[in-house]
């Protein structure tokens, strides 16, 4: 019976001592299987030529093919030819490049580091408040031979950037990257609901602002006139913009609420709140509802970034002029001189630490600078560039026709957004401040500042 | 009993006992540790690909780093003390308990209904049995963003639809209340099409003879659910608690895009808490720790769900 079961790879043998050797012979076999796979595995690591990579490198020399990778974190940063004419300038470089999530890039590139995988050689990061974090992981070099380099060869178009594209990137007085380009937030408006209530723009403070929402509410008492996002993880720009506009100093990322910019900031908006100019269903707002409401004409005006205005410009029947426009932020308080300062929050590139072409790859950096360059992913989506040709190019007014001197004044004007590795708790905490604000709360702006500030305080250590 | 006395028991048609032959003993097909050979390739697998990196985290909640990028130091539990202490972590175990029990109790009733309505459908409805799948194979950020477009209180298809009836509609997502509510709904909308299959695939095993007694002795349709196909679908309505409580105590998906924790850290739970600590706060060694107790924290639940369910089960 025994023999009629026998399975094909059973020994002919009576078994016994054939069986064992069978067993024994499996086990050896895969034994040596795992330790050839773990052997492949540390010549992987060791060997760019076989993860997957080997046509990234290249031997040295004059007219070696070089493939660079970026890594970016909006598609609308990269020149809309993809690298097409940079190519044909250089046909020894090969650039492709990868959308990255923008909430999971450090990870990413840490995990990678940890792993000792090859990173990418040109990093596009929209959060630069994280560069020095990147700089403290060994992820991003100093950028000072670089860009002496840079402008030894190519002095005009570095000439054409501001200085706060080295400055923003500054850790402990060393650039480590070029905030080429940057958002900053405006006041977003309905001309005709304004005109109703008889406000005029630009507003000469946020007192005005104020006034100009109670005088919509009255003209239209069942509107909305201001709407905000405050959904929790959707970030605080709105409350951060205010409280620089109204001159509260930042410790990094840290407001001070119990300063005279802080506490006025905090009664602004328990003001506007509590006296219905401001949605109390903008807790559950994220960017997209709140945007929605002033597009939609339910609310008459939105603080929001510049990118918001491409969009506004390429939405149908929501013409510019007529249905939208915008103007700066008051940096006021009440009136006169300027109390505060208006923000911009700076994508920066930087070379890699660790890639083969550092040379190459800051071609990649200059080649974003170009004029020309700038203008095309401004028209795709992009911020506002830190290059005076660019931004002062007509073809550029074609483009954002809305982009209006003024604007451009406080933009030029805008010191960088208060940044720190601390910046996603005190964020987290700010969230839920202006959460309570914005629902409407019968705390005074001193009751918010004691019960907060110890809080964000607390995320400086 | 003798082997002579089993011999002459023996009927002509049962096969005569086969006798151990020790000379068989070493052939691979009957080696003890063959079972354990053939195995090993999938323990080793499952071993690297699910045990390592849960014990790798669990190690890992075990050391701290002062700042992101610099050098782990082992801390042993303080990372746990940390979390027990702060008020944030029993905030949202408080907010967690509600929410499992919450989804538990309507995705288990939900799940009756339409199980035992799709057991008794008509022949030519029977199709509905595969659309119930739909919300399964739909992604949960996508069905939570779905969501949050049908309670958004201004422009919402819900409170349009109140609006008919002359019903202000709530703000649900602003509401506190409203907002755990709605992401209770959201988060049964996405898990309840397993708990149906589960709960039609009991129904279907019943044995009809219990159902066909019960109706000669006049017993009506409720008396018949509660004293017959209830306690029989015990084992399917087991594995549904346990899959409903497991989605729902790890389930991050649907409360990150519906309201993102809040309004007003009301929707925090302890998933959440552990995707904040980790994402936006930067302090993945403690996020860990958090993922540990959730770990844990399941495990116990299965087991107590085990436990209960063993005692009901009418089929033991």
């Amino acid at each position: 019976m025994h023999r009629a079961r026998r399975l094909w790879w059973v020994s002919e043998s009576d078994g016994g001592p054939g069986g064992g050797r069978l067993v024994r012979t499996l086990i050896l076999s895969l034994v040596i299987a795992l330790i050839a796979a773990c052997g492949n595995q540390a010549t992987d690591d060791t060997d760019p030529a076989a993860d997957g990579t080997d046509d990234t490198t290249a031997e040295g020399g004059d007219g070696e093919q070089v493939e660079l990778l970026v890594w970016v974190t909006r598609q609308y940063y990269i020149p809309p030819d993809d690298f097409e004419s940079f190519h044909a300038e250089h046909p020894n470089i090969r650039v492709t490049y990868d959308v990255q999530a923008n909430d999971d890039i450090l990870q990413q590139f840490l995990r990678m580091a940890d792993a000792g995988q090859k990173l990418p050689d040109v990093l596009g990061a929209e959060d630069s408040f994280l560069i020095e974090t990147y700089v403290e992981a060994g992820l991003i070099p100093p950028h000072d031979e670089i860009f002496a380099a840079w402008q030894e060869e190519d002095p005009e178009l570095y000439d054409l950037l501001l200085p706060l594209v080295w400055e923003e990137t500054a850790v402990d007085g060393v650039p480590h990257g070029a905030s080429i380009t940057a958002n900053f937030d405006a006041l977003y408006y309905n001309p005709a609901w304004l005109e109703e209530a008889g406000v005029t723009v630009p507003f000469d403070s946020l007192d005005a602002v104020l006034e100009g929402l109670r005088a919509m509410k009255a003209a239209r008492p069942d509107s909305i006139p201001m709407t905000v996002q405050a959904q929790a993880g959707q970030g605080v720009t709105t409350l951060m913009t205010m409280l620089a506009a109204a001159g509260t100093p930042f410790d990094g990322p840290v407001p001070d609420l119990t300063s005279d910019g802080g506490q006025y900031t905090l009664n602004w908006f328990i003001t506007a709140a509590n006296e219905g100019l401001l949605p109390p269903e903008a807790i559950a707002w994220g960017e997209d509802e709140s945007r929605g409401a002033f597009v939609s004409g339910s609310a008459g005006l939105i603080l929001d970034g510049f990118t918001s205005a491409g969009d506004f410009n390429e939405a149908p029947d929501f013409d510019f002029g007529e249905d939208w426009d915008l103007t700066p932020m008051p940096l006021s308080q009440s009136g006169g001189g300027a109390d505060g300062v208006a923000l911009s929050q700076a994508r920066t590139w930087a070379v890699v630490e660790g890639t083969e072409h550092p040379e190459e790859a800051a071609l990649v950096i200059r080649y974003i600078a170009e004029t020309q360059n700038l203008i095309e992913a401004a028209g795709n989506g992009s911020v506002p560039m830190r290059q005076s040709e660019a931004l002062n190019s007509p073809e550029l007014q074609e483009i954002w026709p809305f982009f209006n001197e003024d604007l451009k004044e406080a933009y030029l004007n805008s010191q960088p957004f208060p940044a720190g590795p601390n910046a996603g708790e005190t964020t987290a905490i700010l969230e839920q401040m202006f959460g309570e604000i914005v629902q409407g709360t019968d705390k005074t702006a001193e009751e918010l500042a004691a019960e907060y500030q110890p809080q964000l305080d607390a995320t400086k250590s | 009993m003798t082997a002579a006395t089993a011999r002459t028991r023996r009927r002509w048609w049962q096969r005569p006992p086969q006798r151990p032959d020790t000379s068989h003993q070493l052939q691979l097909g009957h080696h003890r540790a063959t079972p354990y050979l053939f195995s090993l390739p999938s323990i080793i697998l499952v071993a690297a690909v699910l045990g390592f990196p849960v014990l790798y985290g669990v190690w890992q909640s075990l050391y701290d780093r002062e700042r992101l990028v610099s050098d782990p130091e082992f801390v042993g539990f303080a990372n746990y003390i940390e979390m027990f202490q702060a008020d944030t972590f029993w905030q949202s175990m408080g907010r967690t308990a509600i929410f499992v029990f919450g989804s538990l109790v309507v995705g288990t009733v939900l799940g009756l209904f339409f199980a035992f309505a799709l057991f008794r459908v008509v022949e030519g409805l029977r199709f509905l049995r595969a659309v119930t799948v739909a919300p399964y194979i739909i992604s949960n950020v996508a069905a939570a963003v779905m969501f949050r477009i049908l309670f958004n209180s201004q422009f919402g298809l819900v409170n349009q639809f109140l609006g008919w009836f002359g019903i202000d509609g709530p703000s649900w997502l602003a509401d506190p209340n409203m907002a755990m509510l709605v992401v209770i709904f959201t988060q049964v909308w996405t898990d309840l099409p397993l708990s149906i299959l589960l709960l039609l695939g009991g129904l279907m095993t019943i044995d009809q003879s219990y159902l066909d007694a019960s109706l000669v002795d006049g017993a009506s349709g409720w008396t018949r659910a509660r004293y017959i196909t209830i306690p029989l679908l015990v084992p399917q309505l087991l594995i549904s608690t346990v899959w409903l409580s497991y989605s729902t105590l790890t389930g991050l998906g649907v409360v990150l895009a519906l309201t993102g924790g809040g309004p007003l850290r009301a929707t925090q739970t302890l998933a959440m808490e552990m995707y904040t600590v980790a994402f936006r706060n930067l302090e993945f060694n403690q996020a860990l720790a958090i993922a540990t107790f959730i770990l844990i924290l399941n495990a116990v639940l299965t087991l107590a769900y085990v436990a209960i369910g063993r005692r009901y089960d009418y089929e033991r």
